[in-house]
């Protein structure tokens, strides 16, 4: 029989801080006309309290009446105060796990963990809250041991042996890496942006600059005392964008052992994340302009569950990773996956039909700009140089596009990069593919081209496309999609 | 369209053809009426003038679509448009000026659904519906049997499950 238990008492605590942080605004509106007499005032302090106290006894309700118990196969969940609902989730849907220690978790030694399953809709996964590290430990390796030994036949691939799994690391930042990711977020010229700001905040409401003004006089005649002034400001900013960037991606850590790949981060807000290598649904390798320039590439692995909110989305490696690095951890950890290199461009008249293709926004644009003719920059052309402008900027957007372009079918890959200034890769497996498709526009039919389609397991599910690709290459595709079933195990 | 999986070769039932007909007819007297009223409670109130300009506008432009979708759509849709099922792949191929091909696993199928509206019910046909995980795909019109047929061929094949999803 297994064990049915409560949910940690802390999760009332925890519960209501959550309370707390989205009603902050209010709360602080409150407090802060706390001796106003106005009937606003009163109203807030009235729905304040009275949010307060419902919070304050739904959650101790809900903690009496949810319960959960583990077995080797499932979560079974009972919850509902008026209406009771029990739960079972198998750990076979399970997609990825993530763990979040906040500073909250932290001072009480507590943590919150959260499976996730591929399912659409509201119950698509099962949360704690706040639970003690050691009952977390618990449940992970519960769902871990299930895929090691329960799925006997999870790989159809690679015969091995899944005795030895020892924990590898592969990727921890050195100090290097992290100024370098510090420079590429630019988070220390919003430092920048900010202080200027404030000061226009502060010069407005104290006239600080009537205040200073023959002192700001005296200093602007040195040239010296600026360019201290300039350089000692760089220095903040740049410390502070290191030390940003250390909070947020500092204890970054990329390990894996046989069947799984983990991903930690974060200095006071912890998260964690694991994955099992089988339920990788794609990889995708972006590039920003910036760390095109630098040589750098953030690589996702794309998960059937969901992956948080965009702020603490764990399921990046490391987004900051020299390319070359990058390319061999996805080999290190993914064995079953592989980055081609020498992948094939399109052909020239892809380009020409691209070019030809309708200019649509530009056509948007440009009809009521010739029926009103405004004067732009004060020129009575103005309007011309406006369309002719944007008419380039498109065509110049997709000769980049053409020219970032580029795909494989190799093996049981499929690998697409696009992009116009962001350059974006994307690597799946024949058998994570649900389904295929292509298209062709009449356009492209002259050109004896075609759009193929893609479409992978995510949250949202993944629509890849890859347009004007020749038709033969595009009938390769179709073949190739359909040969799926020589690497597929069926039950 | 391939070499090694036959390409899609069933047709949708040819009274496909005035069924569309008749929902796009009806569709369009809709939308006629709603303008005729909307007119004339223009010209009840005496709305401002752009606005006649508007729905004269919106009219002619639903006569323009009546005479696409009615007289013309229909003949081509179906004259384009092709399906084949067989025990490891749906496939559908659809339109001229903008032509689409679909392949979909048998394995990655969620669910089939029969459907039958007023005016296919008239004609005796149905419609499928078939959803994968990630998006669905329709046959609009298909006689009562080879609906059935096709729906139970779907359903018998779609219950192989491949491991690891």
């Amino acid at each position: 029989m297994m064990k049915v238990r409560r949910y940690h008492p802390l999760s009332i605590l925890f519960e209501f801080a959550a309370f707390l942080k989205s009603y902050a605004i209010l709360a602080f509106v409150v407090v802060v006309n706390f001796g106003s007499d106005s009937w606003i005032a009163r109203l807030g302090r009235i729905l304040l309290l009275v949010s307060v106290a419902l919070t304050i006894i739904a959650s101790i309700l809900k903690w009496f009446t949810r319960k959960y118990a583990v077995d080797e196969l499932a979560f079974h969940l009972k919850s509902g105060i008026f209406e009771k609902t029990e739960r079972t989730v198998y750990f076979d849907k399970i997609q990825n796990v993530q763990r979040h220690t906040s500073f909250l978790h932290k001072l009480f030694g507590m943590t919150s963990i959260t499976f996730e399953t591929g399912t659409s809709g509201m119950n698509s996964n099962v949360k704690f809250d706040a639970l003690t590290r050691s009952e977390a430990d618990r449940l992970e390796s519960l769902v871990k041991e299930f895929m090691q030994l329960g799925n006997p036949t999870t790989d159809s691939e690679t015969e091995k042996v899944a005795v030895t799994s020892e924990r590898v690391v592969h990727f921890t930042p050195t100090r290097k890496d992290t100024i370098k990711a510090s420079f590429t977020s630019f988070s220390f010229l919003i430092i920048l942006v900010l202080g200027a700001s404030l000061f226009s905040k502060v010069d407005q409401l104290f006239e600080v600059e009537d205040y200073v003004e023959g002192w700001i006089a005296s200093v602007l005649t040195s040239g010296w005392i600026i360019a201290g002034i300039v350089v000692g400001l760089i220095v903040l900013a740049v410390t502070i964008g290191v030390i940003w960037t250390f909070v947020k991606y500092g204890n970054y850590e990329i390990a894996s052992d046989e069947e799984r790949i983990y991903i930690s981060k974060g200095v006071l807000d912890e998260t964690a994340f694991s994955i099992g290598k089988k339920r990788v649904q794609a990889v995708e390798i972006t590039q920003s302009f910036m760390k095109r320039i630098l040589g750098l590439a953030e690589v996702k692995l794309i998960s059937a569950g969901n992956l948080g909110d965009d702020e603490d989305e764990v399921s990046s490696l490391y987004p900051f990773l020299p390319v070359k690095r990058a390319y061999a951890m996805i080999a290190e950890l993914l064995p079953d996956y592989q980055v081609v290199p020498d992948t094939e461009r399109l052909p020239r008249k892809s380009l020409l039909a691209r070019l030809i293709k309708p200019y649509w926004f530009w056509l948007i644009v440009t009809i009521p700009l010739t029926f009103f003719r405004p004067e732009v920059f004060k020129l009575p052309i103005g309007w011309a140089i406006v369309s002719i402008t944007l008419l380039v900027l498109l065509i110049l957007s997709r000769v980049l596009g053409y020219w970032n372009t580029s795909y494989a079918v190799k093996g049981r890959f499929i690998q697409l990069s696009q992009g116009t200034f962001e350059k974006t890769t994307f690597l799946t497996r024949r058998d994570k593919i649900i389904e295929v498709s292509v298209k062709r526009t009449k356009l492209q039919q002259w050109f004896g081209l075609a759009t193929i389609g893609l479409i992978n397991r995510a949250k949202p599910v993944r629509h890849e496309t890859l347009p004007d690709m020749p038709i033969e290459e595009a009938r390769q595709f179709v073949k190739w999609y359909a040969e799926r079933t020589k690497n597929v195990q069926l039950k | 369209m391939k070499d090694d999986i036959q390409a899609p070769t069933h047709c949708l039932a040819v009274e496909s053809v005035p069924a569309l007909r008749w929902g796009s007819t009806i569709s369009h007297v809709i939308m006629l009426a709603i303008w005729g009223i909307l007119y004339a409670t223009s010209l009840y109130f005496s709305w401002w003038q752009w606005t006649h300009w508007m729905i004269y506008g919106v009219t002619a432009l639903t006569l323009v679509s009546a005479i696409w979708s009615i007289g013309l759509r229909p003949v081509y849709f179906h004259k384009h448009f092709r399906y084949g099922v067989n025990d490891e792949f749906l496939q559908i191929k659809s339109g001229a000026f903008y032509e689409s091909y679909e392949l979909v696993p048998m394995a990655k199928i969620q669910a089939v659904s029969m459907n039958q509206g007023p005016v296919l019910r008239r004609f005796g046909l149905y419609s499928l519906e078939i959803e994968t995980m990630g998006s669905s795909h329709g046959i609009p019109a298909l006689p009562k049997e080879v609906a059935i047929e096709v729906r139970n061929q779907i359903a018998r094949y779609a219950k192989i499950r491949e491991v690891d999803e």
